[in-house]
């Protein structure tokens, strides 16, 4: 589904990936963690093509795409949520999702992908002619998700979906990204620090550190809080 | 003068600048909402529009006819503009700053080369009508209603197509909006043309009403820029206000102390209210809408948990 060989990108001349080689199979859920300011947004940002490739390249569905631009990749079904989900303040929860039709191919929305939506977040039907800007952190977290979903993605990218959320809320979020693996068969890479939601959905995990995949974590390792901890530590 | 003239007299100066202010600020209005892009060539863009369409009246056009073409000609030089310099600026207001000047004055100077101090005009359409012991342009009155018109299909444009929810998405957070398959540099071209189509509209409406000089647009662009600076960053609620209050001191004005004060106090009021609210029409409003809106959702919840 997606692979990485030898990536390096970074800002300027300062290089944050170093070299980053990894993949993803279809439908497979997995997890990068790492501490603070090591580049784990960075990645994701390479991967949606925000920030340049300077070496190595980034195979997804089959097809080179280090050279192409972010919208052509999200046209070809990369669906990315920003760190902080990144919502359009100013425009209703329904135009918000509106946007999200030009992922996988312009084709228009039918009402049935709105329904399947608002099946997922039921809060967002309630909410349809609120501006984005007014939410809660949690109802942004579930605009950003129901916004990419609206784009029928093969893989998703989240980054931090937890980051200003409550925890009640945050496991909502790790049962959506179940259902959405499950139900639609949506290949998922989850950057994460809050570990119980990488327990909760991820079956593999990579860690990252010094620009580089450190280490590749099976689902034992995840679930072993002393491994995981000791990998985080400052 | 009997009060009913005097009302008229009012409203008529009331109805021209509006017509002119909305007309003249829409495209920078929309290109510095929607791009963040200052087009100081915005006057000389009309100046073009005012050109082309003279002189294909005068080589014997239909005026509706030279009117599509001095907007569409337009538009189109916008559009090499675009990809030749603004593509490279999208975002950078002080550079484009800079670089739309250059345009500005390349395009005054070059018009001055090509065509002389000045062309013959085109006579004013639709004649007049006389109320009290004026008489009043009946195709400025007309001009007045055309503007509400167009700020009204710029409305359905921008709240009820694709193209507006793109563009509106893209001026919101271009990052975002191109992460999730918008052809962002394509939305600001597109953007783009489309503020010089208006402003060619702009150019092409008022060239029978004015006399037709490399250095008209200058006027155009002093008061479309102080309508813009008033208005802030929504191109629509924003300029549709602004021109309405700015006018409205501009009318009063013009009509007891006559067409100098008008403009003076016209400058007055937008300084004055520069100084209170820096953010213009469109940061008061888009504050009091999220209030409202959060005091809406209050009540929900309140209802909610009751
Ligand atoms: N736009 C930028 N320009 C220059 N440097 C940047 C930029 N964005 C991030 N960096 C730097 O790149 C490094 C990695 O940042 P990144 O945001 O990828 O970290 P992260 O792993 O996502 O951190 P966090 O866990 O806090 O989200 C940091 O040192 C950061 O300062
Ligand atoms: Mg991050």
């Amino acid at each position: 589904m997606l692979k990485t060989v030898k990536l390096r990108a970074g800002y300027g001349k300062v290089m944050i990936l170093q070299g980053v080689d990894f993949h993803i199979g279809k439908k497979e859920i997995i997890s990068i963690i790492g501490r603070n300011g090591v580049g784990k947004s960075t990645l994701m940002k390479t991967l949606i093509g925000e920030v340049p490739v300077s070496s190595g390249s980034i195979e997804f569905a089959g097809k080179d795409c280090t050279k192409l631009k972010a919208y052509e990749r999200a046209q070809l079904g990369m669906g990315y949520i920003p760190q902080g989900h990144g919502v359009f303040p100013l425009l209703t929860v329904e135009e918000n999702l509106l946007v999200g039709q030009c992922i996988n191919g312009n084709k228009q929305t039918t009402k049935k992908h709105m329904e399947l939506v608002y099946d997922y977040f039921p809060r967002l039907k309630e909410r349809r002619t609120q501006r984005a800007g007014t939410m809660s952190g949690g109802e942004r977290a579930m605009l950003s998700i129901a916004r990419i979903l609206i784009g029928e993605p093969s893989l998703i990218l989240f980054d931090e979906p937890s980051e200003g959320v409550q925890p009640n809320i945050v496991e909502l979020i790790g049962e959506i990204i179940l259902k959405i693996n499950a139900d639609l068969g949506v290949t998922i890479l989850l950057v994460e620090q809050n570990i119980g939601l990488v327990q909760q959905v991820s079956e593999k995990a990579y860690v990252i550190d010094k620009g580089l995949i450190a280490h590749e974590l099976d689902k034992a390792m995840i679930n072993d809080n002393e491994t995981t901890k000791r990998l985080l530590a400052v | 003068m009997d009060l009913y003239s005097s009302i008229f007299n009012f409203m008529y100066l009331f109805i021209d600048s509006f017509g002119f202010l909305i007309i003249s600020a829409l495209g920078l209005a929309i290109i510095f909402g929607m791009m963040g892009i200052i087009n100081l060539a915005h006057g000389e863009y009309i100046m073009l529009g005012a050109y082309i369409t003279t002189l294909t009246a005068a080589a014997g056009m239909p005026f509706i006819i030279a009117l599509l073409c001095g907007s569409l000609g337009v538009g189109l030089f916008g559009g090499i503009v675009d990809r030749l310099i603004i593509r490279h600026l999208y975002k950078r207001p002080l550079d484009s700053v800079v670089a739309s000047w250059g345009v500005s004055l390349i395009m005054s100077q070059g018009m001055l080369v090509l065509m002389g101090p000045s062309i013959p005009g085109l006579s004013t359409p639709m004649g007049s009508i006389n109320v009290g012991q004026f008489d009043y342009s009946v195709y400025r009155i007309f001009l007045g209603f055309l503007a509400i018109f167009i700020m009204i299909v710029l409305y359905v444009l921008f709240k009820k197509t694709k193209f507006g929810l793109h563009s509106r998405a893209t001026m919101q957070n271009a990052v975002i909006a191109r992460n999730l398959g918008i052809n962002s540099d394509r939305m600001y071209c597109m953007t783009y043309i489309l503020g010089s189509v208006l402003a060619g509209l702009a150019g092409a409406l008022y060239a029978p009403t004015l006399s037709i000089v490399p250095t008209m647009g200058s006027n155009f662009m002093m008061l479309s820029f102080v309508t813009v600076v008033v208005g802030g960053a929504d191109p629509m609620t924003g300029t549709l206000l602004s021109g309405g209050l700015l006018s409205l001191f501009n009318g009063g004005l013009s009509m007891i102390f006559g067409t100098l004060m008008g403009r003076l106090g016209l400058l007055v009021v937008a300084i004055l209210f520069i100084r209170v609210l820096p953010e213009g029409f469109s940061g008061l409003v888009e504050r009091q809408t999220l209030r409202v809106n959060r005091k809406k959702q209050e009540a929900i919840s309140n209802g909610e948990s009751n």
